[in-house]
């Protein structure tokens, strides 16, 4: 037990001592003590009083059994019954018994082993164990077995197993969003159980995060080391911070085998449906496979790929169906990586609007409304207007006109002349001067939402019709106290309002112009359900909520569904951010006017590095160890008695029961 | 039987059916008898019986009283006709009466005693004569050869005595001390436990010597074919004194059951070599069994 084959062996290790039996890196230095240090104790040494149980095994040997007479006829069967195994009961006088000898080393072992004898050894440690595991994508692929996750969790296994008494371990998991999982831990059970609880995502890393995180745990005063275990092609060689302490960048990956797609994208164009796909080959040796392209679930192309090592190629289709709205690629050859075999995109639906333009002739506002193509525009001149048109449109625009009632569909009014309508009234012109943009704390989402993308400081109104807007009305732009642009939702109905004339200012010539009115569009007849069509993993995705949407079911890939509840009545934008999972979401509000579905696609692009033909170890950051400590570690021979003990009970139960 | 039996039946508690059983019965002997007076029993000699033997040419001196005279008409040649003669046999009771007989319920005694009174019995009735010898470590009781019914009472009597009779630790040397004349030769009855470090073997052979046909009846009690002991035991011999400590366990019943059964094996393999009759039975045996089945089966009784 004291023999030097104990002691582990060094081999330098990118400029590091390391214990050649964790081959981590790590300094954790076993140093061959002394003779005297390496004498034996007993931790428990009163257990020896346990001894004395000796006695009455040793009595009933001795002792004579007081045993009844008895007669019969002859003894001369018994005699030979017995014969052979009359050794086990030598009563009268203690002869030699191997039985005895064989009881007496099992009560010695077990009295050791209640005693605990230990010999001590010096260990010379560096401290504390920041563990940085990373759970990005990367660590998905089966280059190595069982994968290069599993790998970085045994080699967290085994680190948690050479950490030295005194010193504590924490556990970082290393995604898109590091999280502390177990933080300065001495229980090994514990730290075995925070390695066990890491699962790998489709996340991207954030080591800086996480190395931020790490620099938070380690103890000033006390030597600490970061083990970072991350993928081979994480990109990964440096660090992106100054730290104080040395850092270990250990990389896993093997002869990596990936073709995948990273890019894919489709649109509606000229008649038809183009879409573009490029696969890219991250392994070391040219791979081909087939992919197939799928238009609304049915199988629309197959395609031959081969690709070079570090290459990539493009597929194109130009000319399908224009209908088609969602598209996936898969590549059918599978290997090491899984995630990157298949892609999703779903075609924005461009939603139409008809609006209905009440004017008398207006150059600037007819040019802004057209710029949307979506946009089917209708004019009619004031004297022709009835409310019975404006039922087929989705918002009427009044320029210089104000209906004695507003039409029941949304409605923007523009210069109006001085009247009432509802509960607006519009008054006198007033001097106005430069316009500024009010975020009134109460507007909703979709109000501020007006304001996206519009500047003005270079605007000015010479005059402004002085307004008193319904209380559900929030202006969104004044001069001098005067609202000029407004807007609302009455429940049933928007409103907005443009309270000067056009003609009157600058405004049509600044480009916040032509902004606002899309985004005045937008707001009075709200398409669109989400706010991208094709997002990557774990980004977030903005809904349009609009009015009186209670509730917005999200369908995932895997068929669950998640619920999104509103709160408030007013439209808004909600944001969806569990896309951890690629493939088609299908986006349903409920409880609006009408029923709204649209689709989007999370896909797996992350920016990927070529793996890269560095040094598998790196040692990073402060180069020495501070602090270094020697303590006396007592190595416990207690299982060692146990098993002695077992192998006397087997060796006196096989020679009593032998025959 | 009649009133001269009355009195020992009651020594054995045999009844009169059981005796009238016992008339048709008779000893059973392998080879024909030589010497002794007239009997029931075929003998190896040409005698006066009704039962032909052979023809013999007629030399000088034969009796002319058993010339076949037809055969010298037919012939014109003298021939002697031959009879086969008849002679009794003595059958000898050998009852092992030492200590270790005195085991069982009912005892060993009692029942080598019983079966030795009904082989008398059968032996008398059938007009051969009986010894009774009794013997422990040496031989304690012989009593003379008794032929005829009307030796019955005294024979049982005899093997009542026997039976009550104090005796020595089995010895089977001692058998080498009958004294069986040649002339009277014939059956040979031993009822022993044969529970004995003494040379047994030597004993049968010695009595083999003697001429005797013999048949061995190992009498053995219920507790000693299938003991019922449990615990831990100071066993002393009924005979010897000697002692053994002993821890009965299932382990050790196991052993003991052995032991008997390679014992009863070896006596019964020696038995069949020298030609000799072995039955083994418990002491509690019915009669019904014993003398109508077990002792049949083995040719002691026919």
């Amino acid at each position: 037990m004291t023999s030097r084959s104990k002691i582990p062996s060094y081999k330098v290790f990118g400029g590091y001592g390391c214990c050649s039996e964790c081959q981590l890196g790590i300094v954790t230095r076993c140093s061959t003590p002394g003779l005297l240090g390496r004498l034996m104790s007993l931790l428990t040494p009163l257990a020896l009083l346990l001894l004395a149980v000796a006695v009455p095994i040793v009595l009933m040997y001795v002792l004579r059994l007081r045993r009844e007479d008895r007669i019969v006829p002859s003894i001369y069967l018994w005699r030979r019954a017995i014969e052979d195994v009359q050794a086990n009961a030598p009563w009268q006088r203690l002869r030699p018994s191997l039985l005895l000898v064989l009881q007496l080393l099992v009560v010695l072992a077990l009295v050791l082993a209640l005693a605990r004898p230990a010999y001590t050894q010096v260990r010379t440690y560096t401290g504390d164990v920041v563990v940085i595991v990373d759970e990005s994508y990367a660590m998905q692929a089966r280059d190595v077995a069982p994968s290069r996750f599993g790998a970085a969790l045994e080699q967290a296994h085994r680190l948690s197993q050479q950490l030295t008494p005194g010193n504590v371990m924490s556990v970082i998991g290393m995604s898109a969003q590091p999280k502390l999982v177990l933080a300065e831990s001495e229980d090994r059970v514990a730290i075995d159980r925070a390695i066990d609880g890491l699962q790998v995502g489709n996340t991207s890393t954030n080591f800086l995060a996480s190395l931020s995180l790490a620099s938070s745990l380690a103890r000033s005063g006390e030597s600490t080391r970061v083990v970072v275990l991350t993928s081979r092609d994480s990109g990964i060689t440096a660090l992106p911070i100054a730290v104080s302490f040395p850092v270990t960048l250990i990389r896993i990956g093997g002869q990596l085998r990936d073709l995948g797609i990273t890019a894919f994208d489709a649109v509606h164009r000229g008649g038809y449906t183009q879409a573009v796909v490029t696969v890219r080959n991250f392994g070391v040796r040219g791979a081909s496979s087939d992919l197939d392209l799928f238009t609304d679930g049915q199988l629309a192309d197959v395609r031959p790929v081969r690709v070079d090592p570090g290459k990539e190629v493009h597929l194109f289709w130009t000319e399908l169906p224009a209908s088609v709205g969602r598209l996936e690629a898969k590549l059918a050859q599978n290997d090491d990586f899984v995630g990157d075999k298949a892609a999703w995109t779903v075609i924005p639906t461009e939603q139409t609007r008809s609006v209905l333009l009440v004017t008398s002739g207006s150059f600037f506002l007819q040019t802004a409304l057209t710029i949307d193509p979506s946009v089917t525009l209708a004019v009619v001149r004031p004297e022709y207007y009835e409310n019975a048109l404006a039922r087929s449109y989705d918002i009427v625009v009044f320029d210089h006109v104000l209906p004695q009632t507003l039409p029941s569909v949304s409605t923007l009014l523009i210069s109006p002349p001085s009247g009432r309508v509802g509960s607006l009234r519009v008054g006198q012109e007033r001097p106005a001067g430069a316009v500024s943009a009010v975020a009134s704390p109460s507007a909703s989402a979709d109000v501020v939402a007006l304001l996206k993308f519009v500047d003005f400081s270079d605007v000015h109104v010479a005059r402004a019709r002085n307004s008193e807007l319904p209380s559900w009305v929030q202006p969104i732009a004044v001069s001098r106290g005067t609202p000029l642009i407004a807007a609302g939702d009455s429940g049933t109905v928007r409103l907005g309002l443009i309270a000067f004339d056009l003609q009157q200012s600058d405004w049509p010539l600044r480009i916040s112009f032509p902004v606002t009115i899309q985004n005045l569009l937008h707001y009075l007849a709200p398409g669109q359900v989400v706010g991208a069509s094709t997002v990557s993993v774990d980004h977030a995705v903005p809904l349009f909520v609009e009015a009186g949407v209670h509730r917005i079911d999200i369908t995932r890939p895997d068929g669950t569904t998640d619920q999104v509840r509103t709160t408030s009545p007013l439209s808004g934008v909600a944001f969806y951010t569990r896309t951890d999972r690629p493939g088609f979401y299908l986006v349903r509000e409920m409880g609006g006017a009408r029923p709204l579905e649209a689709s989007f696609a999370v896909d797996f692009f992350h920016p990927r590095s070529s793996p890269s033909s560095g040094a598998r170890v790196l040692s990073l950051g402060r180069s020495h160890v501070a602090n270094t400590r020697s303590t006396t570690v007592p190595i416990d021979l207690a299982w060692a008695m146990g098993l002695l003990a077992l192998a006397f009970i087997t060796a006196e139960w096989w020679f009593a029961f032998r025959r | 039987m009649g009133g001269q039996a009355a009195a020992p039946v009651r020594l054995f508690g045999f009844d009169s059916a059981f005796l009238r059983k016992l008339e048709r019965l008779s000893l059973a002997s392998r080879y024909p008898t030589a010497g002794g007076s007239a009997g029931p029993r075929r003998s190896k000699q040409y005698g006066t019986s009704v039962e032909f033997a052979e023809f013999r040419n007629y030399v000088p001196g034969d009796d002319f009283r058993r010339i076949d005279w037809n055969a010298y008409a037919r012939l014109d040649r003298v021939f002697l006709r031959l009879y086969m003669a008849e002679q009794m046999t003595t059958v000898s009771l050998f009852i092992d009466h030492s200590p270790s007989m005195a085991f069982g319920e009912p005892t060993k005694t009692f029942t080598a005693a019983r079966l030795a009174a009904i082989l008398s019995y059968v032996a008398l009735h059938c007009y051969d004569g009986v010894v009774v010898v009794g013997w422990g470590d040496q031989i304690d009781c012989q009593f003379p050869v008794q032929t005829g019914k009307k030796s019955i009472p005294r024979v049982w009597r005899a093997i009542a005595d026997v039976r009550d009779a104090p005796s020595g630790p089995t010895d089977f040397t001692a058998l080498r001390d009958y004294r069986g004349s040649r002339s009277r030769a014939g059956l040979a009855v031993v009822l022993s436990d044969f529970l004995t470090d003494t040379d047994w073997r030597s004993g049968l052979r010695t009595l083999r010597g003697k001429g005797l046909e013999l048949s061995v009846v190992q009498i053995l009690a219920p507790e000693e074919l299938d003991p019922s002991l449990r615990g831990d035991w100071m066993l002393r011999d009924s005979e010897t004194a000697g002692e053994v400590e002993v821890t009965i366990s299932p382990r050790v019943l196991r052993r003991y059951r052995q032991e008997l059964a390679a014992h009863t094996a070896t006596l019964h393999e020696f038995c069949r070599r020298q030609g000799i009759a072995f039955v083994q039975v418990p002491s509690d045996i019915s009669l019904e069994d014993t003398v109508l089945q077990s002792l049949r089966r083995v040719r002691v009784l026919q």
